[in-house]
């Protein structure tokens, strides 16, 4: 039987991990709205520089993604 | 009885006006043009806050023919309280790291790294989102109008325009030692349009803004003035 202190720190350390999952869906549900934002910025203006700043959210998505489940396994 | 006077014979004897501004539109705005950029150099590189005539900036709402003379976006020096968050954002995990098992209890080697991750992933959504609202937030001011583009927050853009011959005022606002001496500041535009006052924010060289906006307004009141005139010239009998 787990004394107390070992518990409740078993506990702490498996909200943390649900914490950590949940606040990485946040940052993946953030990326998407951000595509759609940098798709409408580039729309209303015209930049040499629209092309990559695309790439750019498309890629922060990616990694938000394999962040999600890079966590699942290593946690 | 002698005639005192005759409108038909007076018509022909009065010689024609010469006041008229005939000089063609296109040529007055490649003049402003020219002369912006004998005063200014040219600049080329990408992130820029100031451009003149610029070949490869445009908008979503521009016409055909509509030339832009200037593009404007808020003075760097805006940036720098981001920018300097940010940093302090980057080393925040070095200096938390090594005192984070006396504040708390000891996490764990893979719980840190996790949190450390997801300290790095929000300083990068909190740089390219300030990013994006500085970069997007800009003005242009063609030979028809001038127009502000700005996207307040994630969810939200707002294009404002106004003709040039709705401009009633303008003026810039220049205020503390940075303004002064980084040569920004604020161009207050009063209009006769629904929306009545812009504000171009932060612009660099606002006085440089003022007098094309100035000679636009001008070239616009020639142009009203020259179609008047020739409405008015009578027809020959």
């Amino acid at each position: 039987m787990l004394d107390t202190p070992t518990s409740i720190s078993l506990i702490f350390t498996f909200l943390l991990k649900i914490g950590f999952l949940l606040l990485t869906t946040i940052f993946i549900g953030f990326a998407v709205l951000f595509i759609r934002q940098v798709k409408v910025m580039t729309e209303a203006v015209h930049d040499p520089l629209n092309p990559k700043l695309r790439i750019i959210s498309w890629a922060y998505l990616i990694l938000t993604a394999a962040i999600f489940i890079f966590f699942i396994f290593y946690l | 009885m002698p005639d005192i006077y005759t409108a038909r014979e007076m018509a022909k004897k009065r010689p024609k006006s010469t006041n008229k501004p005939d000089i063609p539109r296109r040529i007055q705005t490649e003049d402003i043009i020219k002369e912006l950029k004998k005063n200014i150099p040219e600049k080329k590189a990408p992130l820029e806050i100031f451009l003149i005539a610029p070949r490869h900036e445009g908008f979503e709402i521009q016409e055909e023919q509509e030339k832009i003379i200037l593009f404007l976006r808020p003075h760097w020096f805006t940036t720098l309280r981001w920018l300097f968050l940010t940093l302090v954002f980057l080393i925040t995990p070095a200096i938390i790291k090594p005192i984070l098992p006396a504040v708390f209890f000891d996490w764990g080697d893979k719980l840190v790294d996790a949190a450390t991750i997801l300290w790095y992933l929000f300083t990068l959504t909190y740089f390219l989102r300030n990013f994006l609202s500085w970069y997007y937030d800009v003005y242009f001011v063609t030979d028809e109008r001038v127009v502000s583009i700005d996207f307040k927050n994630m969810m939200s853009k707002q294009i404002s325009d106004t003709k040039i011959d709705r401009i009633q005022d303008i003026s810039l606002s220049q205020k503390g030692f940075f303004q002064s001496t980084l040569d920004y500041g604020d161009v207050l535009i009063q209009t006769a349009a629904e929306k009545p006052l812009f504000t171009f924010k932060a612009v660099p060289s606002p006085k440089s803004v003022v007098e094309v906006v100035q000679k636009l307004i001008l070239q616009e009141e020639a142009e009203f003035y020259q179609q008047v005139t020739t409405d008015r010239e009578p027809k020959n009998a």
